[in-house]
């Protein structure tokens, strides 16, 4: 038992493992600096948490067939006018898209 | 400046650890005992500047040791100030870490992460972006085939899953698995395995990847115990 890896795509691996890396649980740096663009953070977060739950909501009730046309297109340009807003802040307070998660220990990953 | 312990591991012995054994900034390691088992301690000049490098060299320490030890890793750095302060946290602690010890005895961790196939991989499915001058209906038609896709892939990863570890169950102590959804794995998940069934959990890892060849493995360990230490 001396092989610590044994992989056929160490390259593939590689790429993802660094992903995870950059999501590991970060110390909130609490610095007149950067205090607005974590607070910024965490409210995205917060926020595309709800927004991901309204989708979801909306394409359970797509999938049962109880929503009328009407209302599926009311609830695709609110979805759709929310991600705009949110790609807005995001660029506002120069987050990424894999900026906005936290990390809940033993939990995983909120999103 | 006064010196600092840095502390990598919890080890069942309250005698010397294998000399040759380099720690943090250089510092010789040796073995703090406490009523019967020890921690794994050495001299720290100051503090750890290249946290990387740092923390490659404690998990290096932990590596070590665990050939000769059961060992309980510490978390990267775990600072004290005085030998009196660490027999105090290990006094605070011992019956938990005695319990760790005994449960953790001649048992290794191995890992396993599985991509999907190339041909198959959730990103390229979930790559089209909605025009956002479509109506309504369209955003909407656009984000429900996403969703079908997920439910897919993630039935697809369980099922998956629940084969591939139905095969390595049977020389396992626990186990965790992680769950995968539409992710970009489609199995991911860490075994606790006894020293004696080591290879035979390799072989019959070998075995499961042969008869699902289009995915891509990997399979690494033995490692401490990191994932099932408890408390």
């Amino acid at each position: 038992m001396e092989e610590k890896v044994d992989t056929d795509s160490p390259q593939a691996f590689m790429e993802e493992l660094e992903k995870l890396q950059e999501r590991l649980p970060q110390h909130i740096d609490a610095n007149p600096q950067n205090v607005e663009k974590g607070l910024a953070k965490l409210v995205l977060t917060l926020i595309e948490l709800i927004r991901q739950l309204l989708e979801k909501q909306a394409m359970k009730r797509m999938e049962a067939g109880s929503l009328s046309d009407d209302q599926i297109e009311n609830l695709g340009m609110t979805l759709m006018k929310l991600e705009d807003k949110m790609k807005e802040l995001q660029a506002i307070f120069g987050l990424e898209d894999k900026d906005l998660n936290i990390n809940l220990g033993p939990l995983g990953d909120l999103l | 400046m006064t010196a600092l312990y840095a502390t990598y591991c919890i080890i069942d012995s309250d005698g010397r650890v294998p000399e040759g054994i380099t720690g943090l900034h250089g510092g010789v390691v040796w073995n703090l005992p406490y009523r019967g088992i020890g921690v794994v301690v050495s001299l720290l000049a100051g503090p750890v500047q290249d946290i990387v490098a740092g923390a490659v060299q404690h998990e290096a320490v932990v590596e070590q040791l665990m050939w000769t030890h059961t060992v309980l890793p510490m978390r990267f750095p775990t600072v004290f100030v005085s030998q009196e302060a660490i027999l105090g946290m290990m006094s605070q602690r011992y019956d938990g870490f005695r319990e760790n010890l005994g449960r953790l005895c001649h048992q290794v961790e191995f890992g396993i992460r599985v991509l999907w196939p190339v041909a198959n991989c959730p990103a390229a499915q979930f790559r089209v972006q909605v025009p956002h001058e479509s109506s309504g209906k369209q955003y909407m038609r656009e984000r429900y085939r996403q969703y079908q896709c997920r439910q897919v892939l993630s039935e697809q990863a369980d099922q998956f899953g629940r084969k591939l570890d139905a095969v390595l169950s049977e020389f396992v102590t626990a186990k965790r698995l992680r769950k995968t959804g539409a992710g970009a794995f489609a199995f991911d998940g860490v075994y606790l395995v006894d020293w004696d069934k080591g290879a035979a959990f390799r072989r019959a890892f070998a075995e499961a990847r042969s008869c699902e060849p289009d995915f891509e493995y990997l399979l690494s360990g033995p490692w401490p115990p990191y994932s099932f230490v408890a408390g």
